[in-house]
């Protein structure tokens, strides 16, 4: 940029494009924390956000007259780092005043209420997205859309490495968004002073003030979590990069959650036992135990019951194992190793043998929690476990009946478990236990207890009749689909049959609102240009490879948190660069080139599954897969970049007119992908055919360029 | 590129969505994802699983049903809130009969009663649908639903008698999902059951109108029903009823004779007030109750209301205590494994008149319904 107050202006764009990619990551983790955590909430929550700020980019059209005045660029960066604090706390106080207190919150609700709070930050960032490029392209005297994308995307790259990968490792919620909005009140106090602006600049003083104050108290997010957890104490809270963990305590009795969900108390006998006798007691002496997720809620005492020698516990939250220590004594023993990581990852590398291995998981609601459950793990775990040992592993089930959505995932589990192992054997609990192996398994639990005298409380005959245990066991069995489609990795069917099963709680039914917003889609679309059009299907291309490339490196490597920052990271420093060397790169942009790049994102993505292929056989190598990964997301978003420059030059008309519906556009087709592929296509399609769509859709935009390629012919 | 007019491709796009809704049929062959997406369920309901409702009246909006307080008022071919009562051609049918979706054996102590027939077993069954609408409904995929949409067994009161004699249940227990949404069917096999010497169980809300409750009298033995609270507001938001017509149940059943016991599920931060359970006690002594067994159960969470800690067991044995100073003789602990107050301890002498350690009877401290040890009544059906 040539003129110097464009540079400045430059400055609060970037900050801009910071905030807003920091907030939407860490409001994301509190919508997560506060509402259910799975991924049709996640998918909700962002299409939300994405949409908004759509929405926010379109009215920006009507934001000209608002850059007369020298102090707006000031205040509306001031106005847009108070903003995400702001939604914090009424997120937080509001959730059980609004909804029913301890009850989960439904899709529609979700949505609704995703829409309400995150409306003021997205609106308002939409809108001054416009607003910047009117304000840039007319003291520069042409239309900079392309330059302030770019700039955006850089700040976004900023946020990406700060926030996500530094910040929120090690601060609470309110720590990092103070923080963040120092950093805008200093950008907007810069603006104010080079606009002479002396009530802006004092107000923002004022406002730093304020917030300088509430970081250092360091107050907020204690006060504000106890509007979560009503008449309980809590005694320990921490935003950790898997989720929020809190510890509360009433009647004497210790709670620990994650993401406001119970994963148990002290003093819950039933589960525990559950988890653990039900396969324990299948072998005479188990040895070696390897137990996956939930070992301080007292399962590792059960455990020893059985004079085991070792317990080899794995949780991927190294935080729960710290609060285990701290809050219990049930990883005391010697006997027990703790180990933090990723259990996938571990099974992988470990050269141990056992004769039992727990898997202790909640129900797989999301992609992360799906790797546990399917035939590739299930494989993996066989080669570490001695002949005969047993695996265990669960469902949440209704008491009495199983609903046909129940019915199905309970099919799709026992096929894929039948799919490695001889034996497959239901028993029915609390929840339903699915005990796999190669040896022989008995349904007559509390006659086996009762022969290895084992003490327990609620495992045993007193409370189990094995003869109404086998009957039930035998009557969920036989209602088993045998043709239920196997869960795998790449083609992850359990979320998706999960996620039904949870929007059966509500009677929700999607079909008629996916029917809906298909219509509304198409009657969108056709109000736009063909060059809109094409930008649409490539945000969803863009966005569809992000996604394909998160749960790749999920499924392939583990889930290394710190690899969606990189990757979020690398796609908006792609972005950045594709935009800001769009010009050097393709030197005539013309709607020729325009197609061309469309062409070249489809093949992008056409070429994902052969390189996904590829990386599974290089699983050993997690630098590699990293590289490869984070290399394919800066290339599809230098890609996305360059189409949305050469965009700004081929779509005809005036500057706030070309930006709004071109940002907006992208961010609707983004929002599209967000929803869309990780919650339906994703799970019933696969990676590789989700892919192959994206590629599909971006081809199509090229097409659609193509026809109408002679009426853009002429401004090239 | 061909364009299209709005108007056209409105009527592409209706056309499009009704070839996806209506073209491949309504029917069990489409895939499940694509059922699950819309809801669709099954053809079901009426023809032999159908009966003409007991309680209802014709009125000039539609048809009456008197049979809970809700009152729905159905206008053709509507639904009433309990899901499996519909007006159909002017008159009211219930379509849960002969058609439970669950059919179990259980330990009668599970029900729980624990001074009914000890140690029996009962065969229990349930029709889908309720009149409630619990946030935290352990059978919630029964209950929040219509016998259109379950898996049923085919089992006429004949042959749920029939198949209770061959199991050798002493009882049959109506229960699971809401007895009184399936009425017809609980009444007419409970009076065959008679018929063969067996015992009726009526474990429910208690959410039911005077008159029908009084006819049901006649033919059931036993009854658990579940107070929820103490407070008609916490009724309305957790359950979506009301609390006076489930006190008036509870004075009904002990009016007609028929052993009751009560259950009370102590939900911290709604039901867990202890004034209001001191409350909840003295009413049940005024209303000569005191000799009904309280259970005071264990909330865990479950179903919509998941983010709850599940209530402390100090927090029931405090319920417990106060319940006890108030008046009531038998309050026990449930869902709490091993715990000493699942043992009914006699009141006179402080002994234990029946040891029990889960759904298992140990020892059985009582003779002709009287306390070995000091002679004091203990008041319940003992076989």
């Amino acid at each position: 940029m040539e003129n110097r107050r464009a540079k400045d202006l430059a400055v609060a764009v970037a900050a801009l494009g910071m905030t807003s990619l920091a907030t939407q990551v860490i409001l994301l983790r509190e919508f997560i924390s506060v509402f259910q955590g799975n991924e049709l909430v996640i998918g909700v929550v962002l299409a939300g956000w994405m949409m908004l700020t759509g929405a926010g980019a379109f009215l920006g059209r009507f934001s000209a007259p608002l850059s007369v005045r020298p102090s707006v660029p000031a205040a509306a960066l001031a106005c847009s780092g108070v903003l995400p604090p702001a939604t914090v706390l009424l997120l937080r106080t509001m959730r059980n005043i609004v909804f029913t207190a301890g009850s989960m919150v439904g899709i529609l609700q979700a949505l609704a209420a995703s829409l309400v709070i995150l409306a003021p930050f997205c609106l308002l960032s939409g809108f001054l997205f416009t607003f910047f490029v009117h304000l840039i392209s007319s003291i520069e005297g042409e239309n900079r859309t392309a330059s302030v994308y770019a700039w955006e995307s850089l700040g976004g790259t900023a946020g990406g490495a700060i926030f996500t990968l530094a910040l929120t490792t090690f601060l609470e919620t309110f720590q990092t968004l103070f923080i963040l909005l120092l950093l805008d009140l200093g950008v907007a106090l810069f603006l104010a002073w080079k606009a002479r602006a002396a009530v802006a600049a004092a107000a923002v003083l004022i406002v730093m003030g304020a917030a300088i104050t509430a970081l250092l108290t360091n107050r907020a997010d204690t006060w504000t979590r106890r509007f979560l957890f009503p008449g309980q104490e809590i005694v320990y809270f921490r935003d950790t990069p898997y989720g929020n963990l809190t510890v509360t305590r009433q009647g004497g009795e210790a709670c620990f959650f994650e993401n406001s969900i119970l994963m148990f108390s002290t003093n819950d006998v039933t589960p525990n036992e559950e988890s653990v006798h039900y396969c324990m007691v299948q072998r005479p002496s188990p040895r070696r135990v390897l137990l996956v997720g939930g070992g301080i809620s007292g399962t590792t005492t059960e455990i020893l019951k059985y004079g085991v020698q070792r317990v080899d516990y794995v949780e991927i939250n190294p935080w729960i194992i710290g609060i285990g220590r701290k809050y219990t004594r049930v990883l005391e023993d010697s006997r027990i190793s703790a180990i933090g990581g990723d259990a996938r990852m571990y099974v992988r590398s470990t050269a141990n043998r056992y004769d039992a291995a727990l898997i202790n998981l909640p129900d797989p609601a999301t992609a992360q929690l799906n790797r546990f459950y399917t035939l590739e793990f299930f494989g993996e775990l066989k080669h570490v476990l001695n002949d005969s040992a047993v695996v265990s592993i669960s469902l949440l089930q209704a008491a009495e009946y199983q609903g046909n959505e129940a019915r199905r995932l309970s099919s799709i589990l026992y096929m894929t478990l039948q799919r490695v192992f001889a034996h497959v054997l239901i028993v029915p609990g609390d929840r339903n236990y699915f005990l796999a192996s190669d040896g022989p398994l008995d349904i007559g639990i509390a006659r086996l207890i009762d022969r290895r005298a084992v003490s327990t409380l609620y495992v045993n005959h007193f409370y189990l009749d094995d003869r109404l245990i086998a009957r039930r066991s035998a009557e969920i069995t036989s209602a088993i689909d045998t043709s239920a489609v196997l869960n795998r990795d790449f083609k992850p069917v359990c979320y998706y049959r999960q996620l039904a099963y949870w929007l059966s709680y509500f009677g929700f039914y999607p079909g008629p609102w996916l029917l809906t917003a298909g219509f509304a889609l198409l009657l969108l679309l056709g109000r736009f240009s063909a060059v809109g059009a094409g930008i649409f299907a490539g945000g969803f291309a863009a966005s569809t490879v992000e996604i394909v490339l998160l749960v790749s490196f999920q499924v392939l490597c583990g889930s290394l948190f710190q690899m969606t920052g990189i990757v979020i990271t690398a796609f908006m420093a792609g972005l950045a660069a594709g935009t800001l060397l769009a010009g050097r790169i393709v030197r005539r942009p013309g709607i020729d080139n325009f197609i061309i790049v469309q062409f070249a994102v489809s093949v992008v993505c056409l070429l994902l599954p052969i390189v996904l292929l590829w990386l599974q056989t290089m699983i050993s190598y997690p630098l590699l897969v990293q590289c490869v990964i984070t290399a394919i997301a800066f290339t599809a978003a230098v890609l996305t970049g360059i189409e949305f420059a050469i965009a700004t030059r081929v779509r005809r008309g005036g500057t706030t007119e070309v930006a709004s519906e071109l940002y907006g556009l992208d961010l609707f087709g983004s929002a599209l992908g967000a929803l869309f592929i990780s919650v339906y296509a994703i799970p019933l399609f696969g990676l590789m055919s989700v892919s192959v769509l994206a590629g599909v859709v971006s081809a199509g935009g090229g097409v659609l360029s193509l026809i109408v390629r002679k009426r853009y012919a002429a401004y090239a | 590129m061909r364009r299209y007019s709005k108007r056209e491709f409105l009527r592409l796009c209706c056309l499009g969505a009704g070839s996806c809704m209506f073209g491949p049929g309504r029917d069990r062959s489409l895939p499940p994802e694509i059922t699950s997406l819309f809801g669709f369920s099954p053809a079901g309901g009426g023809g032999k699983w159908s009966t003409e409702a007991l309680f209802y009246e014709s009125t000039s909006s539609g048809l009456h049903c008197l049979k809970c307080p809700h009152g729905c008022v159905l206008g053709p071919g509507e639904t009433g809130r309990c899901r499996n009562r519909v007006n159909i051609g002017g008159k009211l049918y219930s379509t849960a009969y002969g058609n439970p979706c669950a059919v179990h054996i259980d330990p009668i102590e599970k029900k729980p009663l624990f001074h009914f027939l000890p140690s029996t077993q009962a065969f229990s069954i349930a029709a889908a649908g309720c009149n409630l609408r619990c946030l935290n409904c352990q059978n919630w995929q029964i209950s929040q639903m219509s016998p259109d949409e379950t898996e049923n067994a085919d089992l006429m009161p004949g042959k749920v008698v029939e198949e209770c004699e061959r199991t050798g249940c002493a009882s049959i227990a109506y229960t699971y999902s809401e007895p009184v949404t399936f009425y017809e069917y609980a009444y007419d096999t409970a009076d065959l059951a008679h018929k063969h010497k067996l015992r009726n169980i009526w474990k429910s809300s208690g959410y039911i109108n005077e008159t029908p409750l009084r006819k049901l009298c006649r033919v059931i033995d036993a009854a658990n029903i579940d107070l929820k609270s103490f407070d008609d507001k916490v009724y309305v938001e957790l359950n979506s009823a009301r609390l006076d017509p489930v006190l008036r149940t509870l004075k009904v059943f002990k009016e007609e004779g028929v052993w009751l016991e009560i259950t009370n599920l102590v939900i911290p931060t709604w039901t867990d007030d202890m004034d209001m359970i001191r409350r909840m006690a003295e009413w049940l002594c005024t209303n000569g109750l005191q000799d009904s067994p309280l259970h005071f159960s264990r909330f865990t969470p479950l179903y919509k209301l998941n983010q709850l800690p599940p209530t402390p067991v100090a927090t029931l044995e405090k319920a417990r205590t106060i319940a006890m100073k108030a008046g009531l003789h038998y309050v026990y602990i449930g869902n709490v494994p091993g715990h000493n107050a699942e043992n009914t301890f006699c009141p006179r002498c402080g002994r234990i008149a029946v040891e029990r350690r889960g759904f298992t009877v140990l020892k059985k401290e009582i003779e002709n319904g009287k306390c070995k040890a000091c002679g004091e009544k203990i008041p319940g059906v003992w076989m």
